[in-house]
């Protein structure tokens, strides 16, 4: 069965083909989640969120082809609020995923202190700044395909990955300066 | 890595580290929410409007309220012909004394005006559609609609209010995801704004609502006095 059946049996109360459903877009939805807020047990949370949101809203859904466009929506939703709860709520305690490999980095990650240098700029950017660079450099979307996403015009999935991007660069280079900083007082 | 050819792809790279399997627990608990809530027929799922439609705000997102307003216009039309032929009716009347020019005209009743009230539908951060009615004491207010949370939005308890032009807020607030009727209260000349809330229970997760307020002046957001009022 394919997923527009899946999507249509589903969306008519089959629990089965719900599940079915669920089971193929898990991994998917949870790894953005993953990246978005860079901790598993919020990932997790929003990937509950997310799922159970597709069951109560699937009748809604009247084109059936756009169930991953929805989906990439709905993740993305549950992560930026589970973000900005976690704001509200103080710094959660960080742990390394189980299994993330750095022995499977591709070459361009070179050191331990570029993943440190990144996971530290990367946290300081707006929930909603991390989605866009995580849809474009993860989920490999295009510009058109994030805007149709997040429901926005297209000139502002636009304007939104150039401040990303700036605001990332910037703080790694604040970051590169304060570590030189250091190193020279040492 | 500082290199700007290589920062591309180096993040592209570190994006690709961590987990790419979900774990069963998510899975598991929607499965067993999907069996404990079996899906009733909708018969007016038809009315509902589509998740993935284009966002609009205002009466046209929702087109149950389209349908009643224009019912509301029909019966109000129909109701207009028939008072009208009725006063049609008796406008012919006998002939008589023409009435004296000095005849006192009848005085005005004074205007039942009070604050403007609008109805703004908006979708919360996870996708909940839930609407704000929004009272407008000021006179002032020259449109409401939906927005996005502004993005140095800390979600504290309070009412966040940030200009994008000068006669123009964005108005954010937290709020849990069952409460689905919000009323913020625009006070005497914009000086003030109450939001009227749901109080949340248990663990519900908190979600963030923000709307757009779009003044006929400017309204400076540091001159306007907040409060949340959470109904018990």
């Amino acid at each position: 069965m394919n997923q527009r059946e899946l999507v249509e049996r589903a969306s008519t109360g089959d629990e089965t083909a719900f599940e079915a459903l669920v089971r193929a877009a898990s991994n998917r939805l949870y790894a953005i989640a993953y990246r978005i807020l860079r901790d598993q047990y919020l990932a997790e949370d929003a990937l509950q969120q997310t799922l159970v949101t597709i069951w109560n809203e699937l009748p809604r859904l009247r084109d059936r082809d756009r169930f991953d466009a929805w989906t990439y929506r709905l993740i993305v939703r549950a992560s930026t609020a589970e973000a900005r709860r976690e704001r509200r709520g103080g710094s959660p305690i960080r742990l390394l995923p189980d299994d993330a490999d750095a022995s499977r980095a591709p070459d361009e990650l070179r050191t331990v202190a570029d993943r440190d240098q990144l996971e530290r700029g990367f946290r300081k950017l707006t929930p909603d700044q991390r989605a866009v660079l995580v849809l474009q450099h993860f989920a490999g979307l295009s510009l058109a395909e994030i805007a149709d996403v997040l429901g926005i015009p297209i000139g502002t999935a636009g304007s939104r990955l150039h401040y990303a991007t700036r605001s990332l660069r910037a703080a790694l280079e604040t970051d590169a300066r304060s570590a030189a900083g250091k190193e020279r007082l040492a | 890595m500082n290199g700007t050819n290589d920062f591309v792809g180096v993040l592209g790279a570190w994006l690709e580290e961590g987990p790419t399997r979900a774990p069963e627990r998510p899975m598991e608990i929607a499965v067993e929410h999907a069996r404990s809530h079996p899906r009733r027929r909708d018969r007016f799922g038809f009315l509902r409007p589509d998740v993935m439609a284009p966002r609009r705000s205002g009466p046209l997102a929702r087109p149950a309220l389209v349908l009643t307003l224009v019912g509301l216009l029909v019966i109000g039309a129909v109701g207009a012909v028939l008072v009208g032929s009725l006063r049609d009716d008796q406008s012919v009347v006998p002939p008589g004394p023409t009435p004296s020019p000095t005849a006192p005209s009848p005085t005005p009743l004074p205007s039942p005006s009070g604050p403007a009230t609008l109805a703004v539908t908006i979708r919360d951060d996870v996708g909940n559609e839930t609407f704000v009615s929004v009272v407008d004491a000021s006179g002032l207010l020259a449109g409401a609609e939906a927005a996005e949370p502004s993005e140095a939005f800390e979600g504290d308890e309070g009412l966040e209010l940030v200009n994008e032009t000068p006669a123009t807020l964005v108005v954010s607030w937290v709020n849990c995801p069952t409460d689905t009727g919000n009323r913020l209260l625009i006070g005497v000349a914009a000086k003030s704004m109450t939001l009227e809330r749901g109080a949340c229970a248990g663990d519900a997760m908190a979600v963030v609502k923000a709307i757009r307020l779009t003044f006929s002046q400017p309204v400076a957001a540091g001159s306007v006095e907040t409060a949340v009022v959470d109904r018990r």
